[in-house]
């Protein structure tokens, strides 16, 4: 049976040796298993022998035909370990070559094979190394990577734990299996397992990436080292194949070929360092394998792995069955390109082996001589030589042509095929008319493509290719404009003349129109970039040279005119910024805000220390009024506007009155933040019947420093206000005037003023318009027309609310000064929270209701039982209070009467506008009040108005509906609200969703209003929570208020001396909780309003 | 005699067993893939197999485009290609050579 299997069966026992078998061909062997070791130690024998032969021979293809047999060698012999165990090891003795002379009998040779021992028990163990813990190790043997543990001075260590130093080092993925162990010094064997390179070349290159195995072993780090040598060459296209013999001791007229993959172009520097680092470890299942050959074949088992794995995704064609003429031997080829075998004519084969390998030697053979391709920048009539030179053959490079006569015989071997494949790949190299082999003349457009096409190509071919540097990136192109002043001329400011120069940039590069017309003709338009050659587009050429042509004319330009060119605001070809350079007033102020923007100090008598941003927002100002230009501040809302400008207005005290127009519900904070930070400065309140008119109000201007009035007032006084010459006007929130047809911002527009300040945290709520009201007002004219600047600042964004945010980048520091908490140096400034205190106004219907309620409890007599008198004012004091937050929260509380809501309350007024601004930031906002029907009113009255569904959480909702409000909004994205009652969403809840809080009334607790403050502000919030607190100045809101600030007690509120309830009088009453008048902020019409009645008396 | 005779088959145990532990390489340099996987072959000339060029020459630059192909994924996945190199160098026209 043995002799009958015995052709069959020595190829199934090589297929399995180069861990190609099957499962059924592995079952097919383990049935024969002595015939599997006989045929092994055979096998073992017969490669040996072959590599005796392959020794003696001479020529540069020794070193790899070696190198294959080592190979082969030890595939065979690590197999017949694997299989036998260590009573059937062999250890080949390569000394032999060594010059050691005949080898003795005797010592476990075999007898007749020189090289050849089969390995005994391990005798006298050496002394370890004492150092280190053991690592994971790798080894060599013969196409497989063979993992132990181990290192000096430590033992081998066990199955289990080589398992764990496995996981450590990320190679579990790897199917590894069971080896019968790795011989160590000292006589020890490690335990192992073992897996084809093929398997486990994705985690050593990981390892030599340094992702995973940070903690392996010398020898894994080698082997690593070298897969990710091996992946470098083979995708830089450096290999080529070989055609072997895979059973060389086969004498018959048939023989097994395969094709590998070996690596070219082989860089000697880098193989001689890592041969000298190879750690013994890495051959220790093979430790004959000297250093130099195992590196060569690791590389070469590596490169032929990556190929093969690259050819499985091919469906090559089948080879002949047997191969016995030269085309069934080509085809035999071709078809394993991929690795596999196939059977052809001996001789044949050996014949075709060499033909190919003296086809590959110009790659494979390390000679050190190289080719140079060297391109030189184009001389003065454009053309660019190309030159050859040699490495390697003299001390300094040299022409090519030159080396081939000068250069001793072997370089001059060495050369000529190396020029032979510049000149296949480079077909250029051999056109008539070149002076010498090696040197031609190249046109423009051919050295572009050596640059950017044909360079990399040659460079992956194994030559070094020298051109000038280039940039693939496309040069957009830039209008530039120089300006300059015209001299002995009258205006200044935007109004100053200049006489304008234009060109066009591509990155530095600046060309006019003459240039542009040259290049335009060319071939291919290059030009030198920063030391780089780059390609400049047609296409913007054409458009470079449109754009000139059409301002060809346009050489005087107004100051005003220059700066809305460079912020891209007025129309044309290739529209957009210009830059603008040269000298005049736009000129010297756009160099000004190129510079980064200073801080300013505060100044003296300033009470308060600014933030950084608001600094940065002082220096802007002054920069404005030293530019003789208006801005609009847009600091986010709670970032601290008011402060910054009365610092502003306190460093510039005694350049003239300033007035300050705001909505009234922040009138008082604007009063009391003067008086705060800014107590040197003479603060006015224009407001209220008994507010001054014509010359008084002149004379009291003159000696004030701030006037400080709301819309609705400035709109009825505008005629006493535009007869006062204003240094500054400051307009709060802005957003106010962003109709320009508004009754308000018309007449805003009729005072005059040196400078104009818009102040707004949301200067884009609808759109670009808004910012262009906005800019229009604080600079007349300047901006341009509104359709163009809608439509500039637009044109390149996406979408409106890009659009929105590239204005205002493109107008920041300049005519807008813009800071958001988003922006992280800002949050970093920022308390946690802020709490703002906003003074809201009362509607002629909740002065009347309020009083009529107050009335009613005094007139009608209180009771005389001190609990039902303490009882009645109680109730008083809540009827009031919901007075204050709207007529319907009262109303609707007594009788059920009244719908609508809009325009009947300041508080509402003001909510309006929080909402406005939370939402057009994107962000939630919870409101708390602690009458719930009056919640849920408000919250149908949101959701009508702003078109999202606002919910109201109360306690007379079902336990599941509020956890779902809750979840809802938690989860929400974007804009949002949600109203809750204090006493039911006052405490527990987590509302991190949110970052504004609105308690729309007070409770005479402060820990309370903390309480539903802190349903925000708390573990989970990322950003800052701005906390807003309505109070209507003048009644029992504000007196809760003071309850709240500590400044009384509640006692002191109803009882103001050492008494009970019951001993109140009812002046006594009444002036505890009536209105006063000094302090009461009426309602008036805001600027929507105005700008509705505008339009019903168009109507 | 020689060592290995001496050693009866044992490795050697000095330092250049086991390798320098604190031996740190070079920083694996970032892979720069062939423009052009078929190049090296192409400028070897035809190879020389009995068959028509074209024939030869197709079924190598298939193998060397997939070879390519497999190496490329392999510092990909190991953070080992040059991308910057790679998305610069993708040839704009034909091969060189063809």
């Amino acid at each position: 049976m043995f002799e009958a299997l015995s052709l069959d069966f020595e190829a199934l026992v090589a297929t399995d040796a180069a861990g190609e078998a099957t499962s059924a061909e592995v079952a097919r062997l383990e049935a024969h298993h002595e015939a599997w070791i006989a045929t092994l130690r055979r096998l073992a024998v017969d490669t040996n022998e072959a590599l005796l032969r392959a020794r003696r021979l001479t020529g540069p293809e020794r070193d790899q035909v070696v190198a294959d047999l080592i190979d082969e060698r030890e595939r065979v012999s690590t197999a017949l370990h694997r299989i036998g165990g260590d009573d059937y090891a062999i250890e080949f003795d390569d000394d032999v070559f060594d010059g050691d002379g005949p080898h003795q009998d005797g010592d476990g040779r075999h007898p007749d094979k020189p090289g050849l021992r089969l390995a005994e028990a391990a005798g006298d163990a050496e002394e370890l190394l004492a150092t280190g813990p053991p690592t994971l190790q790798a080894s060599w043997a013969a196409g497989r990577v063979v993992l132990w543990g181990g290192g000096p001075g430590a033992a081998p260590v066990s199955a289990e734990a080589l398992v764990e130093l496995i996981d450590d080092a990320g190679a579990k993925p790897v199917r590894w299996e069971l080896h019968g162990g790795v011989p160590l010094p000292g006589g020890a064997r490690a335990d192992a397992v073992t897996a084809p390179a093929g398997q486990a070349l994705g985690w050593l290159v990981g390892v030599g990436s340094g992702q995973v195995g940070h903690d392996v072993g010398p020898s894994t780090r080698w082997l690593a080292d070298m897969a990710t040598w091996a992946t470098e060459l083979v995708a830089e296209g450096r290999m080529v194949p070989r055609l072997r013999r895979t059973r060389s001791r086969e004498n018959g007229p048939t023989g097994s070929f395969s094709v590998r993959w070996v690596p070219a172009l082989v860089d000697g520097d880098r193989m001689a360092s890592v041969i000298a680092r190879m750690p013994g470890a890495v051959s220790a299942c093979s430790s004959s394998q000297p250093a130099d050959g195992m590196s060569r074949a690791v590389l070469a088992g590596m490169v032929d792995a990556i190929c093969r794995e690259g050819a499985t995704r091919l469906v090559l064609p089948a080879a002949p069955p047997s191969a016995k003429t030269p085309v069934d031997l080509a085809e035999g080829v071709l078809a394993a390109l991929g690795g596999a075998r196939f059977d052809a004519a001996v001789a044949l084969g050996e014949d075709l082996a060499g033909r190919i390998d003296r086809w590959t030697r110009p790659v494979t053979a390390e000679t050190g001589v190289g080719l140079v391709v060297r391109l030189a920048p184009p001389d003065r009539e454009g053309v660019w030589l190309l030159s050859v030179l040699a490495s390697g053959v003299e001390s300094s490079l040299v022409p090519v042509e030159v080396a081939m006569v000068t250069a001793g015989r072997a370089k001059r071997i060495a050369v000529e095929p190396q020029l032979t494949r510049l000149e296949r790949l480079y077909p250029i190299l051999g056109r008539p008319g070149g002076q010498r082999r090696g040197e031609v003349a190249l046109s423009t457009d051919e050295a572009w493509t050596l640059m950017s096409v044909t360079g990399p190509v040659l460079e992956a071919a194994g030559f070094d290719v020298q051109v000038p540097p280039l940039s693939r990136r496309r040069p957009s192109p830039a209008l530039r404009m120089f300006a300059d002043a015209v001299p002995h001329q009258t205006a200044v400011g935007a109004q100053q003349l200049c006489q304008v120069r234009w060109s066009v940039v591509f990155d530095d590069v600046e060309l006019n129109a003459a240039d542009i017309a040259k290049l335009a003709a060319e071939a291919r338009p290059l030009v030198k970039s920063r030391g780089r050659w780059i390609e400049l587009d047609r296409a913007d050429l054409q458009e470079a040279a449109a754009a000139l042509a059409e301002r060809a004319t346009n050489t005087q330009l107004s100051g005003a005119a220059v700066l809305r060119h460079a912020l891209g605001l007025e129309s044309g070809v290739m529209g957009g910024p210009v830059t603008v350079e040269g000298s005049g007033w736009a000129a010297d102020l756009l160099r000004a805000t190129a510079q980064p923007l200073l801080p300013a100090e505060e100044p003296a008598g300033f009470r308060g220390k600014l933030r950084e941003y608001q600094a940065q927002s002082l220096g802007w100002l002054s920069f404005l009024d030293s530019a003789g230009l208006g801005g609009c501040l847009a600091l986010d809302m709670g970032l601290g506007k008011t402060p910054t400008v009365l610092a502003h207005l306190l460093a510039n005290r005694g350049d003239g009155p300033a007035l300050v127009i705001t909505p009234p519900a922040v009138l008082g904070n604007w009063a009391a933040e003067a008086a705060r930070f800014a107590p040197a400065l003479e603060v006015v309140i224009h407001h209220g019947p008994g507010r001054a008119e014509g010359e008084a109000l002149a004379k009291l201007v003159s000696r004030t420093d701030v006037l400080l009035t709301t819309y609705g007032t400035a709109v009825r006084d505008v005629d006493d206000l535009a007869a006062i010459d204003w240094t500054r006007t400051i307009v709060d929130e802005a957003q106010t005037i962003k109709n320009p047809s508004s009754d308000a911002a018309q007449c805003l527009r009729r005072i005059p003023s040196r400078s104009r300040l818009a102040l707004t945290g949301t200067p884009i709520e609808n759109g670009l318009g808004d910012l262009w009201a906005i800019l229009d007002y604080a600079n007349p004219g300047l901006v341009g027309a509104r359709p163009a600047f809608v439509s500039h600042l637009s044109r390149t964004s996406n979408g409106p609310e890009a659009a929105g945010e590239d204005a205002l980048r493109a107008l920041n520091g300049l005519l807008v000064f813009r800071r958001t908490k988003a922006e992280p140096a800002i949050a970093a400034e920022l308390p946690d929270k802020i709490d703002q205190l906003d003074h809201c106004s009362l509607t002629q219907e909740q002065i009347g209701l309020y009083q009529a309620v107050l009335d009613r409890l005094l007139n009608e007599g209180l009771d005389e039982d001190p609990n039902a008198r303490k009882g009645q004012i109680l109730a008083a004091i809540t009827a009031l209070k919901q007075i204050c937050n709207h007529p319907n929260a009262y109303l609707n509380a007594e009788s059920g009467e009244g719908t609508v809501l809009d325009g009947r309350s300041g508080k509402l007024t003001r909510l309006d506008e929080i909402v406005d601004a939370v939402f057009a930031a994107g962000e939630r906002v919870l409101i708390f009040t602690h009458f719930a029907r009056w919640g849920e009113q408000l919250a149908g009255y949101l959701t009508n108005r702003t078109g999202r569904r606002v919910a109201c959480y109360h306690g007379g909702l079902a336990a599941g509906v509020r956890d779902r409000l809750v979840r809802e909004f938690q989860e929400g994205k974007g804009a949002g609200a949600l109203v809750l009652s204090l006493k039911a969403g006052g405490a527990g809840l987590n509302l991190t969703a949110a970052n504004h809080v609105v308690l729309f009334d007070r409770w005479w607790n402060p820990a309370t209003e903390d309480q539903a403050r802190d349903r925000s502000w708390r573990i989970g919030q990322t950003r800052t929570v701005v906390s807003h607190r309505l109070v209507c100045p003048g009644t029992v809101d504000e007196r809760v208020e003071e309850v709240v600030a500590g400044k009384r007690q509640i006692a002191d509120l109803v009882l103001p001396k050492q008494s009970t309830l019951a001993d109140l009088a009812p002046d006594q009453l009444r002036a505890a909780l009536g209105l006063r008048t000094d302090a009461l902020v009426e309602d008036e019409p805001t600027g929507a309003e105005v700008a509705g009645r505008d339009e019903e008396d168009a109507a | 005699m020689s060592r290995r005779r001496r050693t009866n088959g044992v490795p050697p145990a000095d330092g250049r067993f086991w390798g320098r532990e604190d031996h740190e390489p070079a920083p694996a340099s970032k892979i720069r893939p062939t423009p052009d996987p078929g190049a090296m072959h192409r400028s070897l000339g035809n190879p020389p197999l009995a068959v028509s060029p074209a024939t030869a020459r197709r079924h190598l630059d298939a193998v060397y485009e997939e070879a390519v192909r497999a190496a490329t994924a392999l510092a990909a996945a190991n953070g080992l290609l040059d991308t910057e190199y790679w998305e610069e160098n993708v040839p704009a026209g034909p091969a060189p050579g063809e």
